[in-house]
């Protein structure tokens, strides 16, 4: 599964990527935490929306417009 | 009163209801943290069993008026999860076309009839529900069963309760004991602020005891003591009994809005509330109970999260709606236009005043029509102006009724008759008021139409007095019609003459959509000829035909600008009047016609000039003919002041024959 760049609130455009929170080519599970994301707003923890093999494809402190593709998750 | 608990089989459907709300929950999440779905999602995780519960208590045909932190009570009412979803996602598949979102789903085959996003607004509507409910005694039969009236249910939060609308809604549903049933959703918080930091009171169900009615607090995470309250309210309410309010306590497992991190709240709390989470705490309790095995439960649970992966997948890829929505559904397809010359009276004209000619129009539709009722502050009693004269006597109290002193629930009660199929005319005394009631006006009445892509249509009539010239000061006589000019949705009539009055109420009454009529008081006692020749609306009428000049108008200004023409007649200047008598719709083609003929306009309007809806008129005018004009369209109306209490101010700030006369003589005079 694809996972980009979410919309949180009704004004984001756009995030850094602040940290991620799961190593790259980790096994994560449903609901875990798996990136940081900064708007000017607030810092939000996105949680895995599927549980399998970790991708990480943004590159933490780069400002991502919403809908740009973040990360991957291979699923079993 | 002992209440039979739900059978087995309700048992397990309650199960199966929470589990579908609790899967639907989570594939909306894992959409929007995934990047695939984009909404603001308001999640009702940890509140199922309130829903579960409640629904199951209801008969198909009782009414449902929720909350936009709705989606479980919007999937246990039944609406199917295609058009739900779709809503959400802005699709044209959803309930609404997309065209309402989230907030706004309504879906009248299975008794939801609206879903607000303004907190607390969804009571006085409900309780309007309620009255249509009563008085047609139907939701017996077919929807409700057993020959029994149809209850509505108001579902709101804790923070709900602090709000005008929640308090004038109970206390009229109290007064008129309504078959309603407030259902608290107490979740611990309102928006980001803890019960305790905004009650001051232990419990929502106290504040039951202000308005007379019963109050009960019940475990919101336990479907089955939701479903007893429930089902004792019902009951109660079917029975004449009136409202209850129940409160279910609950908790909100995520906050406020998606991305709510939640942070003032304490972490060993939601732990706590975590571990009383309720499909898991009532599945096990189904386990126990031998009424499902833990492999079944999976199962239900399994099937449920299947469903709404592969709806929510499916729902994804639907398109948004055409182009041509965007102006669909803001009222209903106007009726073709009436011939503009009138096809004669019928019966021998009347010479009556605007009063009476209020007074009988409103007459011949509660003749007319079962559906009409009035409510309004002593209407019963004549009115304030006598214009409801005698007609709860020859009518009935229950069709012309009093209201308390509550704005706000008289407009939404109108809304929610209207919604529950009567046509009602509330009065709402002076326009003034209009502050107070504005949201159940601009929010719901002029928008439930469109939002819900014409599910749901609000056919009501709000009638209101305006004391201009009176010396009634200045928040009893301000001319408020450009506030209601501007929203889509609304109608705004203002009649000059006892037979445009007859006629316009009539048609505002048969109208699909909510009309403002506006009355001043100083016009009510002027005499006129009234026959039965019916009057549209959008149809303006050439008051006196001109050839010089056009005074676009209406309401008592045009007597005034009748007078001006005929003294500078007198010096061979042929002024036109035109009465618009209704600015929404207008009647752009006559106003048009009749200025490129005079090529000179002056807009007159009792109103305030600044932001008036006189500038609307100017600059329409100024944009189809600014080639054909021959001086600048010159605007007359109040001047920028609450309007003064002395007579002598009152008269200079009110827009009199000579500040007209002043600008038919500029424009007149006017050479580039």
């Amino acid at each position: 599964m694809l996972l980009r760049l979410p919309k949180i609130g009704m004004e984001m455009t756009e995030a850094v990527v602040a940290e991620w929170l799961a190593e790259d080519g980790a096994v994560v599970a449903k609901g875990q935490a798996l990136y940081e994301m900064e708007t000017d707003k607030v810092t939000n923890e996105i949680e895995a929306p599927t549980s399998g093999r970790l991708r990480h494809i943004a590159e933490p402190g780069v400002t991502y417009q919403v809908g740009d593709p973040v990360a991957e998750i291979v699923e079993n | 009163m002992t209440t039979k608990g739900p059978d087995d089989t309700s048992l397990v459907q309650m199960f199966e209801t929470m589990a579908l709300i609790a899967a639907t929950d989570d594939a909306l999440r894992s959409a929007i943290s995934a990047g695939s779905a984009s909404l603001a999602y308001y999640s009702p995780r940890g509140q199922e069993a309130v829903a579960a519960g409640f629904s199951a208590a209801l008969e198909p045909g009782d009414y449902l008026v929720t909350t936009y932190r709705g989606l479980h009570d919007q999937i246990a009412k039944g609406v199917p999860l295609r058009p739900l979803l779709a809503e959400m996602l802005g699709r044209a598949a959803g309930t609404g076309k997309g065209k309402g979102g989230p907030m706004h789903v309504s879906w009248p085959d299975v008794g939801l009839m609206l879903t607000t996003g303004v907190v607390g607004s969804g009571l006085p509507i409900a309780a309007g529900l309620a009255w249509a409910a009563s008085r047609q005694g139907e939701g017996a039969g077919e929807a409700a069963g057993d020959g029994d009236v149809r209850v509505t249910v108001a579902s709101f939060g804790d923070g709900a309760t602090n709000i005008g609308a929640f308090h004038e809604a109970a206390n009229l549903a109290a007064v008129w004991r309504l078959p309603v049933i407030f259902l608290c959703q107490n979740n611990g918080y309102g928006e980001h602020t803890a019960f305790a930091d905004h009650l001051r009171v232990e419990h929502v169900a106290q504040r039951a005891a202000a308005y007379g009615m019963p109050g009960v607090t019940v475990d919101g995470n336990d479907p089955v003591a939701v479903y007893a309250a429930v089902v004792e309210a019902a009951a109660r309410a079917r029975a004449g009994g009136g409202p209850t309010l129940v409160e279910a306590v609950t908790y909100r497992l995520f906050g406020h809005v998606f991305g709510d991190r939640m942070t003032y709240v304490d972490a060993t709390e939601l732990e706590e509330a975590w571990k009383r989470e309720p499909v898991a705490r009532f599945r096990s309790s189904l386990v126990e109970r031998g009424l499902l095995s833990d492999a079944d439960a999976a199962a239900i649970e399994e099937n449920c999260a299947t469903m709404a992966v592969a709806t929510l997948a499916e729902v994804l890829e639907l398109p948004e709606p055409d182009a041509d929505e965007v102006l669909r559904d803001v009222v209903a397809p106007m009726a073709p236009m009436a011939p503009r010359e009138p096809v004669g009276p019928s019966q021998p004209q009347q010479e009556m005043s605007v009063r009476s000619a209020i007074t009988l129009a409103l007459d011949e539709a509660l003749s007319a029509d079962p559906r009409v009722v009035l409510l309004g502050e002593d209407i019963s009693d004549n009115g304030v102006f006598g214009v409801t004269k005698g007609l709860a006597a020859k009518h009935g109290a229950d069709r012309v009724r009093d209201t308390p002193i509550s704005e706000q629930a008289i407009v939404g009660a109108a809304v929610g008759a209207a919604l529950g199929g009567l046509r009602p005319v509330a009065e709402i005394m002076f326009m003034d008021f209009l502050g107070l009631c504005l949201d159940q006006l601009a929010n719901h009445a002029a928008k439930l139409r469109y939002m819900s892509g014409g599910l749901t249509t609000v056919p009501m009539v709000l009638r209101t007095a305006v004391g201009g010239g009176l010396q009634v000061g200045a928040q009893h006589s301000q001319m408020l019609e450009a506030w209601l000019a501007h929203v889509p949705g609304l109608k705004v009539v203002v009649p000059s003459t006892p037979s445009d009055a007859r006629g316009l109420l009539a048609s505002c009454i048969a109208d699909e959509d909510p009309c403002v009529f506006i009355e001043q008081v100083l016009l009510l006692s002027r005499k006129g000829a009234v026959d039965d020749t019916p009057v549209p609306l959008g149809v303006a009428d050439v008051k006196r035909p001109g050839s010089d000049v056009t005074i676009v108008t209406y309401g008592r200004q045009v007597h005034d600008a009748i007078a001006v023409a005929e003294s500078l007649a007198e010096k061979g200047i042929e002024v036109e009047v035109l009465d618009l008598r209704s600015l929404v719709p207008l009647d752009e083609a006559a106003v048009l016609e009749s200025v490129s003929r005079t090529r000179r306009a002056v807009v007159l309007h009792e109103a305030v000039v600044t932001g008036g809806f006189g500038g609307e008129l100017a600059a329409g005018i100024s944009e189809a003919l600014f080639g054909r004009l021959e001086a600048p369209v010159l605007r007359v109306g109040a001047l920028a002041a609450p309007l003064p209490y002395a007579r002598g101010l009152e008269r200079l700030a009110l827009p009199g024959p000579d500040r007209l006369l002043e600008a038919l003589e500029w424009v007149m005079a006017y050479n580039g």
